[in-house]
């Protein structure tokens, strides 16, 4: 099986991308989709009417979270990358402020790893 | 990564003089050319000059990042300009400009190494202590030691 990854990163604070991704870079970490994404929360809030209280709830006044899709070579990558982001972005143990996961990847093409 | 390997105390200079702009990227490549006599001149200065005209590498804060790959480059080199007097650079913010860091690369098919010098200065100058610092440094031996304390 490959050694490679699959790494998604979703941050609710978008103000700190353009730091994370150059903080990537920096470890080598050149190949990325960054991707406008909604919460479950935040939609029901915004698009279903019999929610609509519930947007006074969120803190974060901004409809949309950023989501980084990036595929690494390894777990190394993976740990270095999320090391990386939680310096620059602080912890992901505070509440509603992103997550970030990886999996492992069995069949790639198109990219060279 | 870490900027100092690609730095040097003779590559910092301080209290430089330039006109203009393009005065300056002349000045500049004057001394790029002194250090590497096999590169050209006028295509060195074009490549700068090119760069420029796609988006200026003044990204605000008084600080520019004017950075080029060129062919006959066989490693990455940065030179560091404290400039005499602010120039206008047409940057991001409008600011004038008082300090460049100047990037040349050799080329490769990832260019990785050129962008993880780009990130990190990025990164770097995000930091206001760290301008702050710069802008008050007067001396080649001080501007390298505050870019070592915060690499």
């Amino acid at each position: 099986m490959s050694k490679a990854k699959l790494f998604v990163c979703i941050i609710e604070k978008e103000e700190k991308l353009e730091e994370v991704l150059e903080g990537l870079v920096e470890i080598g970490v050149t190949g990325a989709s960054i991707v406008d994404v909604r919460g479950m929360f935040e939609y029901l809030a915004d698009e279903i009417p019999i929610f609509a209280g519930f947007r006074n709830l969120i803190e974060d006044k901004n409809p949309t979270n950023k989501m980084i899709i990036s595929v690494m070579k390894d777990d190394k990558t993976v740990k270095e990358a999320m090391n990386t982001i939680e310096e620059i972005y602080g912890s992901f143990e505070t509440p509603n402020s992103g997550i970030m996961f990886s999996i492992d990847l069995t069949d790639i093409r198109g990219l060279k790893i | 990564m870490k900027l100092t390997p690609f730095l040097s105390s003779e590559k910092i200079f301080v209290e430089f003089n330039a006109k203009n702009k393009l005065n300056f990227f002349s000045k500049c490549v004057d001394i790029v050319v002194k250090d590497h006599p096999d590169f050209d001149r006028e295509e060195v200065l074009e490549l700068f000059l090119r760069r420029e005209e796609t988006m200026s590498t003044g990204i605000g804060k008084g600080v520019a990042i004017p950075h080029i790959v060129y062919h006959k480059c066989r490693a990455h080199e940065i030179y560091v300009f404290k400039l005499k007097s602010e120039i206008d650079f047409n940057s991001l913010d409008g600011r004038p400009v008082r300090f460049l860091f100047v990037v040349i690369g050799n080329a490769t098919k990832s260019n990785l190494i050129h962008l993880q010098i780009l990130a990190k200065l990025a990164r770097m100058l995000r930091k206001d202590q760290f301008l702050k610092q710069l802008f008050e440094a007067n001396s080649v031996d001080e501007i390298l030691e505050i870019i070592k304390r915060y690499e």
